[in-house]
């Protein structure tokens, strides 16, 4: 059944997806509006640095 | 750019962010209380947005609807109420365009394994934000996403985080999933 569902779902999972995520950022721009767009206080991180260079290049033709 | 998102509101998001080519993963921002979060994220100078919603928002708190969705698309698996899925988007792209890849290549294909790896550190700077999150899915609208999200989910098992992350779901066809133990 879901095998099936992926076979259709292209068109109207983009549509769904689509609008979920608009109405995110458009909560999103509410509460920045509102000044309440708030940080999760998160822990000291473990994971790696959080910027970091790009590593390869573009190659050249 | 992407319906809701103004450059005041872009221009929030990514203020801590590098402004030249990077790899950059940003906060955590709350939407909705333990239900929905956004992570700014710039690659190279492009900008994206990925976001975290739990089953039950996303089925717009409707216990029927998120029923509905499980049966269709997950095989009725019911998802921890703490889990997440994941999308992401380009701040840039419009209703035009978002779902046209041709459109938004990356400016440097070569770097897809960095931007699968920069992802991944969106995903477990989440998952450190929010240790409650065990579970995360996705749900890949082409098979190139899916092939993305799956190497980006074998990253942060392999490097980001401690413990395993590893998949739960048997390969519906649509919804994808991971633990994290």
């Amino acid at each position: 059944m879901a095998i099936n569902a992926r076979k259709n779902i292209d068109q109207s999972s983009l549509e769904l997806k689509q609008a979920s995520l608009g109405r995110m950022l458009v909560q999103a721009k509410v509460l920045h509006q509102q000044g309440n767009l708030r940080k999760v206080a998160a822990p000291t991180s473990r994971v790696r640095s959080k910027s970091a260079p790009l590593r390869v290049q573009p190659v050249e033709a | 750019m992407f319906p809701g998102v103004d450059e005041d509101l872009k221009g929030f998001l990514f203020q801590g962010a590098p402004q030249e080519h990077c790899a950059w993963v940003g906060d955590i921002f709350s939407l909705t209380e333990n239900a929905q979060e956004l992570v700014p994220v710039r690659f190279g100078l492009q900008d994206f947005l990925v976001g975290f919603t739990s089953p039950q928002h996303e089925a717009a708190n409707d216990p029927e609807l998120l029923l509905t969705y499980l049966a269709g698309y997950a095989d009725g698996f019911v998802p921890d109420p703490c889990s997440r899925l994941v999308k992401f988007a380009r701040v840039e792209s419009d209703q035009t365009n978002h779902y046209q890849p041709d459109v938004w290549k990356l400016s440097v294909p070569e770097q897809v394994y960095q931007f699968s790896q920069t992802l991944g550190l969106a995903v477990a700077s989440h998952s450190e934000g929010l240790p409650e999150c065990q579970q995360y899915f996705f749900w890949a609208a082409s098979a190139s996403l899916e092939k993305l999200y799956k190497r980006t989910f074998r990253y942060i098992d392999r490097a980001c985080l401690p413990g395993e992350f590893k998949p739960i779901l048997a390969s519906t066809g649509v919804l994808n999933g991971y633990q994290r133990t």
